[in-house]
């Protein structure tokens, strides 16, 4: 069974676009365009790696991180921002993953989610 | 100034003794006589009122009969000199007349004072001197010759009627006093002439400079009203002052740039205003630099003030048509409105830019989607077709990428990192990067990193990345055959340096200088395709300011360029975040 992929953006076109790659990635994908509906979702599953817009309306991206990292369930999950701001990138290196400058091509979100398929998230790794 | 009383007091002779008359000569003689007049009868009243007292008191000497002819004598003399002092007075008759009455009664007088024996060769001799004298001040200079003429017959003629010999002596001595007479007379009334002359040539000259003065004062005066007006509805500010610094005009704005009522600027330094105004160091540093220069040409700097962003320029002040300095001319003008307007077009434009780059990467990634196969198979005409769409949509994403850095730099936006990096890893990704399009294109392709550069290097990686990236892309761009040769080396111990060098088309001579600016391109129907805006070569710049280096090109039409960057290893302490550029007028 593929392991699951959270796609949380809110531009229907990039939304398209990065389910298309995690997809060409081999990943099962789950696309959610609102803030809200993200958080609510989370408490539902256990994705195996989840891509979030920091700039999302309504919800801010930082909460959503926020709540990524300090919730037990999700402590295994990979995290990957997407940010275009540089200075985000730089305050939130620490917590993320990955830290993705957008704009984020198709190929290059394939090309580094398909190498993540066996990593594992060690809880103390920061 | 007399009071009324002083003014009853004093009696005013001269109503009395002057003859308004127009020769001044002529006056002079008459006024003369006047006071002889005067004198001669006033004795006359004295003795009459003597020989009156004489007669009455009984004092022995004074008869009847003798004072009778003694009223008679005295009484003719007095209405004659009364006569004569009345046609004197009249300036319708010649002053000549009432002399020569005059003299002649003293003469006749003299003639009848003394027996003919006396006056002719004794003790009354020496009286007819004083008709002789009294002509050449009275009547003429040379009446005394005319009196001693007179003075001569009648001696003569007494001299017969005493039955004396005429004296000789006494006619050399009369001729010779005549002589004298004559001589005093003629040189005073010379001297006076000369006296009179000057005057008038005085009184002309006064006035004229009188009058040359008053236009003088006009012309100043219109000249300062003018200057007044200028300065007034200057909007700038503008203070002239100085070599010390002494502010000597000032104009409303000024004042109220420095806070000062406006009468009191003249009495300040401007140093000292500058001093003592809270601004930043660096700009209260260039201020006081700009207005201490001794500089002859006029310069200008951009600062901070308070809130606002003021220009301001210096010029030397010469003393009218010299070359001597005498102060300096300081014109401060508020530029906050066209800075704010200009920050604000980069801010819009980086807004605006990043706006354009969404839709953009939408493309892209769709192309990407297709070209992976994801909606199907494709023909190898429609996989071609889609990499044209996708070059395409990369060229344009680059396009609007350029502009987007370089509205961030000039919004200041930008912040250069400082961190340890190396730099072999980047020139092997700008390699890797370049090497199919310059072996497209046949060229040698060299990227060579030197001894000597230490590493770590200290900066931004990424945007070093770029700045390499693009020199070379530019370098392969405009080269169509020969090599690029990209060498990284450390020209001293604080630095590192990239060259980047081809055997391209080269620059003109006369472009050189405006390369680094943006939007510039190089005219020429061979880099008309691939060209972008033409801010590759700005933005370099920009961001290697930013990172207080140096870039320096050379280059020779047909010949080849090599484009050399400088940068210190370890990084101004303290990052710029992005320089605001000069407002040029």
């Amino acid at each position: 069974m593929n392991e699951l992929a959270l796609i949380i953006e809110d531009d229907p076109d990039l939304a398209d676009i990065f389910t298309e790659a995690l997809r060409a990635a081999e990943y099962r994908t789950e696309t959610i365009r609102d803030g809200q509906v993200a958080r609510q979702r989370l408490r539902q599953v256990v994705p195996k790696l989840v891509v979030l817009d920091m700039h999302l309306p309504n919800v801010s991206g930082i909460d959503l991180l926020y709540l990524l990292r300090h919730d037990a369930h999700l402590r295994k999950t990979l995290v990957i921002i997407l940010t275009a701001d540089a200075r985000m990138a730089e305050a939130y290196e620490e917590q993320a993953d990955y830290v993705l400058i957008k704009p984020v091509t198709f190929t290059q979100l394939r090309d580094l989610t398909s190498r993540l398929h066996g990593d594992e998230r060690s809880p103390d790794q920061s | 100034m007399k009071t009324s009383a002083s003014r009853v007091r004093r009696f005013d002779w001269n109503r009395w003794l002057e003859v308004p008359v127009t020769d001044p000569e002529d006056a002079r003689r008459r006024k003369l006589l006047n006071i002889v007049l005067v004198t001669v009868g006033c004795l006359s009243f004295a003795l009459l009122v003597l020989a009156l007292a004489w007669y009455l008191l009984g004092i022995p000497g004074v008869n009847s009969r003798e004072l009778g002819y003694i009223v008679f004598t005295v009484g003719t003399v007095g209405v004659a000199t009364g006569g004569i002092y009345w046609l004197n007075h009249s300036a319708r008759v010649s002053g000549w007349i009432a002399a020569t009455l005059f003299l002649c009664l003293l003469t006749s007088l003299i003639g009848l004072s003394d027996t003919p024996r006396e006056l002719a060769a004794g003790r009354s001799l020496f009286v007819w001197t004083i008709p002789i004298v009294l002509a050449a001040f009275l009547l003429r200079p040379w009446g005394s010759f005319l009196f001693t003429g007179v003075v001569i017959i009648i001696m003569v003629v007494l001299a017969h009627l005493a039955q004396e010999p005429a004296n000789p002596t006494a006619i050399v001595g009369f001729l010779l006093l005549a002589g004298v007479a004559w001589l005093s007379a003629s040189n005073l009334e010379q001297a006076l002439r000369e006296v009179r002359t000057i005057n008038v040539n005085l009184d002309r000259l006064v006035k004229e400079r009188t009058q040359a003065l008053e236009d003088a004062l006009i012309r100043e005066h219109v000249a300062y009203g003018q200057l007044q007006a200028t300065l007034e509805s200057l909007r700038d500010g503008v203070i002239v002052f100085d070599r010390q610094g002494k502010i000597m005009v000032a104009n409303p704005p000024a004042a109220a740039l420095f806070e000062v009522r406006r009468e009191l600027m003249t009495t300040r330094s401007v140093l000292e205003l500058v001093g003592s105004r809270p601004l930043r160091p660096q700009d209260r540093g260039a201020l006081l630099g700009l207005l201490t220069s001794e500089a002859e040409r006029p310069l200008n700097r951009q600062i901070r003030w308070g809130g606002r962003h003021l220009a301001v320029w210096v010029a030397p002040v010469h003393s009218a048509g010299t070359t001597e300095r005498i102060g300096t001319i300081a014109v401060f003008q508020d530029i906050t409105a066209e800075v704010e307007a200009a920050r604000m077009k980069d801010l819009f434009l980086a807004m605006v830019s990043h706006e354009l780059r969404t839709p953009i990467n939408s493309i892209l990634g769709y192309t990407d989607i297709l070209l992976a196969g994801m909606r199907g198979e494709l023909t190898a005409e429609q996989t071609e077709t889609l990499q044209r769409i996708a070059r395409n949509g990369q060229h344009l994403l680059e396009l609007v990428s350029d502009l987007i850095d370089q509205a961030q730099i000039q919004a200041g936006m930008v912040k250069i990192a400082a961190e340890p990096f190396e730099l072999a890893p980047i020139l092997e990704e700008v390699r890797t990067t370049c090497e199919r399009t310059a072996a497209d294109k046949d060229l040698a392709f060299v990227v060579h990193l030197e001894e000597g550069v230490p590493s770590p290097l200290f900066g931004d990686p990424r945007r070093v990345r770029q700045i390499i990236l693009n020199l070379v892309t530019n370098a392969i761009k405009f080269t169509e055959k020969g090599a690029v040769h990209v060498r990284a080396f450390a020209p001293n111990r604080h630095h590192w340096s990239i060259e980047v060098r081809d055997t391209g088309i080269g620059i003109p001579e006369e472009k050189l200088p405006g390369i680094f600016d943006p939007f510039y391109q190089v005219d020429s129907s061979l880099t008309r395709r691939a060209s972008g805006f033409g801010l590759g070569l700005a933005i370099v710049k920009n961001l290697v300011d930013l990172m207080g280096g140096t870039i320096k090109v050379k280059s020779r039409v047909g010949v080849g360029s090599v484009f050399t960057v400088i940068l210190p290893i370890k990084p101004p302490k303290r990052q710029r975040r992005g320089r605001r550029p000069e407002i040029v007028r």
